[in-house]
């Protein structure tokens, strides 16, 4: 989680039940200052696969087990799997709850996203002979496989975002992290900024008042 | 799978502190080593790291300067450049290479420092990277406009085909005077003002960490010493395994210090590492003084390996170097002090970049303070309340006396009778005095002042009222004339009713033929022949003839009496006195003959001689 606002979950309830004007433009002013991001990230996502063998596959898109197979790239849905939301999500072991965040919905988008962070080199490759059940191991016939399809992908970016759970590797990317990263947190004082000025234009109308 | 980038949350809380206070449980086994190494390694690399990156980035920018024949402007332009990063909030990473680039392409250290500047104000209109502003800059100096004119400022086509530089700056200037300095001053900006400051104070510490950890590490270089900070985790382990017994003997106390101490490891943030501090502190005092696991204590603090080693190095970092917990009480205190005016204006946006470690941590210690200080409070209701119904019962029992009371009794009978108001407020008072009741005692004499006010002033009020007037004081003259006159017509009304009048009729009983002759000579008959005499005497002589015309009867009368008394042979006369009361008004002489008729008639029937028949026999 980039930023903590305390009190912005019940900042969000009062706007809706009292002022839905403005939460009404508050999710305006959010998706204006995301937006961005998102476009960005949309515009990282390359038209064609990165590897020529991605993109389509000759047999079944499911194994024998009936279980679906490693998806292959689609730009458009890899862009369209990106976006802003607003809708709060679970509260994670830490004890945060996100309200505003950017999703990269689809799993090829997640895969181009994310390869190559645990295993800049590719997944240790066994081949044939491991557990084909253990996905921690590469069990292609060419042992440069994981190499070649990291490599295709380009560069990892350091988000320059920090999380409540995961740090370091876990916060490089190639296309939200990487428009994250270029941003150099336009995006995150635009946002902190339109909850400031909502929050103050709440306040002026004076919704609340000291009893005693 | 989908892959989710948090940007803006909340913490909630109880799961965090539910977990700390699970990593405090395992204490013993595996959350003190694991927990505590990977926190300071963090913290410590983050620090040291952003020391490193930042002289390397200055390195490269004097070798830069050397190269272009500026190595002597290093300093000035140093200078010049952490100004602007404090005034605007634009990190090194941007404003070096920028400055580095526009002084390379000008050869000119007041011309490359007066397009910096522009750079910025182009940057804050457009929203771009002060990099990128400046490549354009630079660009146009020498002579390429189209980076200029992709940057969408509005520059006219003509001025950008002149490719006169100072032409297109001036109109540059005229377009983004002042954007950095507004931007600047938004609440972004003050952000981004804040971040590098405590980007710079950062730094500062990872080189205070850099040079004490040298020299407790007897490290030669960064990255030596990155190697021992690694391996840090393991030796502290080690070091913590060989207590392990004495925090499981103490693990009440020692939970606090556990939680305590996560919270300032496991933290990015230095102001909260900084408060937390003060925290440990105490603990440590307390597990000193009582003795109790004294060598989780002197390893903790003085053992130069594992966790006592980094803990240690940081203390140095930030002048902290003492050997007494009083001392490093003092010292934390002010670096506390510090690190609240450096954050203060972080605080009183409510935001921060907390990473959900430290932080939260500490406000667990706090919490539970918070728990024990509203048990208290409770406590404290709890006997007020007691005492408050001991208050009542006493009333109560006050209000039971009060049936025997002979003043009271007799007040309450009183009020029961018909009494005014007035009286009704001063029985009440005095009840209420009698009952100690201070304010409805008040409240009554209040009342009652008002009511003899009210009183004493209606008295006043009837004292001064004026006479009455005369309503008739202005009438016209006229009217009274008028009243006057009708007076006087009232009177004169009465003045018209006929007086008593009394007639004295002296008769005389004579013989027949006496009576006839007397009355046709003299008229001085008696009977009709004198009661027509008297008849026309007065008709026909009005007031003064009936006076002179009785007066001569009576006279006549006289005479005749006495003539015949004197020659009668009846011998016999009577004289009879007939007296005639007129009731009422004698208007008409029919009335008074009717009157003197009846009379003559009742006196007759009361056995009187009647002269009526024989006058008329006489005649």
């Amino acid at each position: 989680m980039a930023t903590e606002v305390k009190g912005l979950i019940e900042l969000k309830k009062a706007l809706k039940d009292y002022a839905p004007n403005l939460a009404a433009q508050l999710d305006d002013q959010m998706a204006l200052a995301l937006g961005g991001i998102v476009k960005k990230a949309q515009s990282y996502a390359p038209v064609d696969s990165p590897l020529s063998n991605w993109s389509y596959r000759k047999r079944s898109e499911k194994n024998a087990e009936g279980q679906r197979k490693f998806p292959l790239y689609n730009s458009a849905r890899v862009v369209k799997g990106i976006k802003y939301s607003s809708t709060p999500r679970r509260t994670n072991k830490k004890g945060f709850k996100a309200v505003y965040y950017i999703i990269n919905k689809s799993a090829e988008g997640a895969i181009y996203e994310t390869a190559g962070r645990k295993n800049p080199n590719g997944q240790p490759w066994v081949g044939r002979k491991g557990d084909p059940n253990d996905h921690s191991v590469s069990h292609s016939n060419n042992p440069q496989a994981g190499s070649d399809f990291i490599q295709a992908m380009g560069e990892l970016k350091q988000g320059n975002i920090e999380s409540s759970t995961k740090r370091g590797r876990y916060m490089k990317g190639r296309l939200i992290f990487r428009a994250w990263a270029e941003d150099y947190g336009k995006a995150n004082a635009a946002a902190l900024t339109a909850i400031y000025n909502v929050n103050e234009q709440f306040k002026k109308k004076q919704y609340f008042r000291k009893v005693i | 799978m989908s892959l989710v980038i948090d940007i803006v949350g909340q913490f909630s809380g109880k799961k965090a502190f539910d977990q700390a206070e699970s990593a405090a449980e395992k204490l013993g086994r595996t959350v003190k080593t694991a927990l505590i190494g990977v926190g300071v390694t963090a913290f410590a690399k983050s620090a040291i790291s952003a020391f490193a990156a930042q002289e390397k980035q200055l390195n490269l920018f004097k070798n830069s300067l050397r190269t272009i024949g500026f190595e002597f402007a290093t300093s000035d332009s140093l200078a010049f450049l952490n100004s602007l990063k404090l005034q605007y909030g634009v990190v090194d990473e941007q404003l070096i290479p920028a400055y580095q680039q526009l002084l390379t392409t000008t050869r000119s250290l007041a011309a490359s420092q007066n397009l910096t500047n522009v750079a910025l104000d182009i940057a804050a209109r457009q929203n771009i990277s002060v990099t990128a502003a400046a490549d354009a800059l630079s660009k146009a100096y020498l002579g390429n406009t189209k980076s200029v004119g992709a940057l969408g400022l509005g520059i006219s086509k003509a001025t950008l085909a002149s490719g006169d530089f100072s032409a297109i700056l001036k109109e540059i200037t005229n377009i983004t005077k002042g954007s950095a300095a507004s931007a600047a001053d938004t609440f972004s900006g003050k952000l981004a003002k804040i971040k590098v400051a405590a980007d710079s104070a950062k730094v500062s510490i990872g080189a205070g960490l850099v040079e004490a950890l040298m020299q407790i590490s007897q490290s030669t270089d960064i990255d030596q010493l990155q190697g021992k900070i690694i391996n840090f985790g393991n030796s502290a382990a080690e070091t913590l395994a060989n207590v392990g017994k004495l925090i499981s003997e103490n693990i009440v106390l020692i939970k606090s210090f556990a939680i305590v101490l996560a919270a300032a490891f496991t933290v990015n943030k230095i102001a909260a590492f900084i408060a937390s501090l003060q925290t440990i502190i105490k603990v440590v005092k307390q597990l000193r003084n009582a003795l109790i696991a004294s060598a989780v204590a002197r390893n903790f603090l003085f053992n130069p390996i594992g966790a006592a080693a980094l803990t240690a190095g940081m203390f140095a970092a930030i002048g902290l170097v003492t050997k007494g917990v009083e001392a490093l009480s003092d010292s934390t205190t002010r670096a506390t002090e510090n690190l609240l005016n450096l954050f203060g204006a972080s605080k009183a946006l409510g935001v921060g970049g907390d990473q959900g470690g430290a932080a939260k941590y500490a406000e667990g210690a706090a919490a539970r303070a918070a728990a024990d200080a509203k048990a208290a409070a409770a406590a404290q209701l709890k006997a007020t309340q007691a005492q408050t119904k001991a208050l009542k019962d006493q009333a109560k029992l006050k209000k039971a006396q009060t049936l025997f009371d002979l003043d009271q009794i007799q007040i309450l009978a009183a009020l029961q009778g018909q009494v005014t108001e007035d009286e009704k407020l001063r029985l009440s008072l005095q009840l209420a005095l009698i009952q100690g009741n201070a304010s409805e005692a008040e409240r009554l004499a209040a009342q009652l002042a008002i009511s003899q006010l009210q009183t004493t002033n209606l008295a006043l009020a009837i004292a001064k009222l004026p006479a009455a007037l005369n309503p008739f004081r202005d009438y016209p003259v006229d009217v009274l004339e008028a009243i006057n006159d009708i007076n006087g017509i009232q009177k004169a009304l009465d003045g018209l009713k006929a007086p008593k009048l009394s007639v004295i009729v002296d008769m005389v009983t004579v013989g027949g033929a006496i009576g006839g002759g007397a009355g046709g000579a003299g008229g001085g008959g008696l009977g009709i022949g004198a009661t027509g005499g008297v008849i026309s005497a007065l008709g026909a002589g009005g007031d003064q003839g009936i006076g002179r015309s009785l007066e001569q009867r009576r006279n006549d009368l006289t005479n005749l009496e006495l003539a015949l008394g004197r020659g009668g042979d009846q011998g016999k006369s009577g004289r009879t006195n007939v007296t005639v009361n007129v009731a009422g008004s004698v208007i008409s002489n029919k009335d008074l003959a009717d009157t003197i008729r009846m009379q003559l008639v009742d006196s007759s029937a009361s056995g009187s001689f009647s002269s009526i028949g024989r006058v008329r026999d006489y005649q």
